[in-house]
């Protein structure tokens, strides 16, 4: 195959045997003799991402109402983005591995959740900030109280801005859960570290691609469902 | 508690921060901190490299714009660790196998400030070069390019924070500086020398912000006394 001739001397034709034998036998899809395929990995993959996703958002929405009413609250919300973009997030999962709480799922969904606070956090803060003070105004002239003012005008107004919060964490959530396999949490990444334990490179570049492709094709469906929302509720989102 | 393979579980003197591990092994951090500075300046140069380029072909469609900026957003989401391990083969130990997905990944963010930085240029200020005789080269050099200045820094500073974090994941394929260090002491299973590599990481991350912060008031001496 005339592929091969364009790849560098290292990558021979055994390691794009490999990686074409790995892609049309059965067992790397389905999983057999103990060994798991992509589709089992794939279910886990979703698992620990929407179980992160879930907990994520019970927490920084709330949080970000909470700050909304503080003076100081903005720089909370900076400073925890500013603290998250220079903390490595490998160091931190690993870190929680070989403390109490051990290897496995707990210790990759709680990195996930710390890392993917900050975008969500800042997204809706930003939104039920940017709602009109008119508005909230007129709303408390009408009768209603702090809670149904959050609740019936500022949250839906924010919601644009709320989504393209939750998309960038879905995104980040899903790309880093990959690297939770080394500290054993399953998922796709799990093709990846096993294949390069065992220099089995069939099974990594199987696992590079539906890394890859399971990543990007995630950020581009739901760049799509964002722009729903957006026709749907009107305001411009600010991209960060 | 001594396991078969070589595995400790519970070591003694093995505290979560040891300021005499830091003395003792002073030569390892340092060159450790010398290996990691030099790959995030290596991935960042090399991102600058191709995102000046990339900013100046958005620059000339709006199709093009939307492309490359689609382009960078798609590289971005691609996951460190598959990247890393994917290029592992083709370069084997040479550095490259970080510093290609590290410099990719800092594109996202250096193509759009560079971009917004160009887009931001008074056109008054251009005319009158322009009125001034200055060709378009000069033009770009004298005029847009320090004007853009401010904007292109603020994203190197993102980049180059956001890099030293990433190099972290270089440290699975055995690179990586500090990364190197905090995957050794993870197999070790190593608390002093794990914590002691990550505080270090995030040392060296305000440090290099702060540096590049004063280096953008340097360079862009008229907006001193404006706000940041």
């Amino acid at each position: 195959m005339s592929v091969s001739a364009v790849l560098p001397a290292h990558v021979n034709n055994s390691t794009w045997h490999q990686f074409t034998t790995w892609f049309t036998t059965k067992s790397s899809w389905l999983g057999a003799d103990g060994a798991s395929g992509v589709l089992h990995l794939f279910v886990q993959h979703l698992w620990i991402s929407a179980l992160s996703l879930a907990i994520t958002c019970a927490i920084g929405i709330p949080l970000a109402t909470l700050l909304v009413r503080w003076r100081r609250g903005g720089l909370v919300v900076t400073s925890v983005a500013n603290a998250a973009r220079s903390i490595p997030i490998v160091g931190v999962m690993l870190l929680l591995a070989i403390g109490p709480i051990g290897i496995g799922t707990e210790p990759a969904v709680i990195a996930l959740v710390i890392f993917a606070i900050p975008p969500i956090l800042t997204n809706t803060y930003t939104g039920i900030r940017e709602v009109d003070a008119e508005t909230t105004r007129a709303a408390v002239g009408m009768g209603m109280t702090r809670f149904q003012v959050l609740r019936r005008v500022e949250l839906p107004l924010a919601i644009p801005l709320i989504a393209t919060g939750v998309r960038l964490a879905a995104v980040q959530i899903w790309a880093t859960a990959t690297i939770a396999a080394i500290i054993g949490s399953g998922g796709l990444g799990q093709l990846i570290t096993v294949g390069y334990a065992t220099q089995y490179y069939g099974e990594v570049y199987g696992g590079v691609v539906v890394v890859a492709v399971s990543a990007v094709g995630l950020d581009a469906l739901l760049q799509a469902a964002q722009r729903a929302v957006r026709r749907r509720y009107g305001a411009v989102a600010v991209q960060t | 508690m001594r396991l078969p393979g070589g595995f400790t579980f519970h070591k003694q003197g093995d505290p979560w921060l040891s300021w005499h591990y830091i003395t003792a092994n002073s030569s390892a951090i340092l060159s450790a901190t010398q290996a990691h500075v030099t790959l995030t300046i290596e991935s960042v140069l090399l991102g600058l490299a191709f995102a000046i380029p990339m900013a100046a072909l958005a620059r000339q469609r709006p199709w093009l714009r939307s492309l490359v900026l689609n382009l960078c957003t798609a590289v971005y989401a691609i996951p460190s660790l598959a990247f890393i391990v994917a290029l592992i083969k083709v370069f084997e130990l040479n550095s490259l196998t970080v510093i290609i997905p590290l410099a990719s990944y800092s594109l996202v963010i250096l193509v759009r400030n560079i971009l917004t930085g160009l887009d931001e240029v008074d056109s008054e200020a251009v005319a009158a070069a322009r009125g001034m005789g200055m060709s378009n080269a000069r033009i770009f050099a004298q005029v847009r390019l320090p004007m853009a200045l401010p904007t292109i820094i603020a994203g190197v500073r993102l980049a180059v924070v956001s890099t030293i974090e990433l190099v972290v994941i270089g440290g699975y394929v055995g690179q990586g500086g500090y990364g190197a260090k905090i995957f050794e002491g993870f197999s070790a299973r190593s608390h002093t020398e794990l914590t002691t590599y990550l505080l270090l990481t995030v040392l060296l991350a305000l440090v290099a912000d702060a540096l590049l912060l004063t280096l953008q008031r340097l360079l862009t001496p008229w907006r001193r006394g404006l706000a940041a």
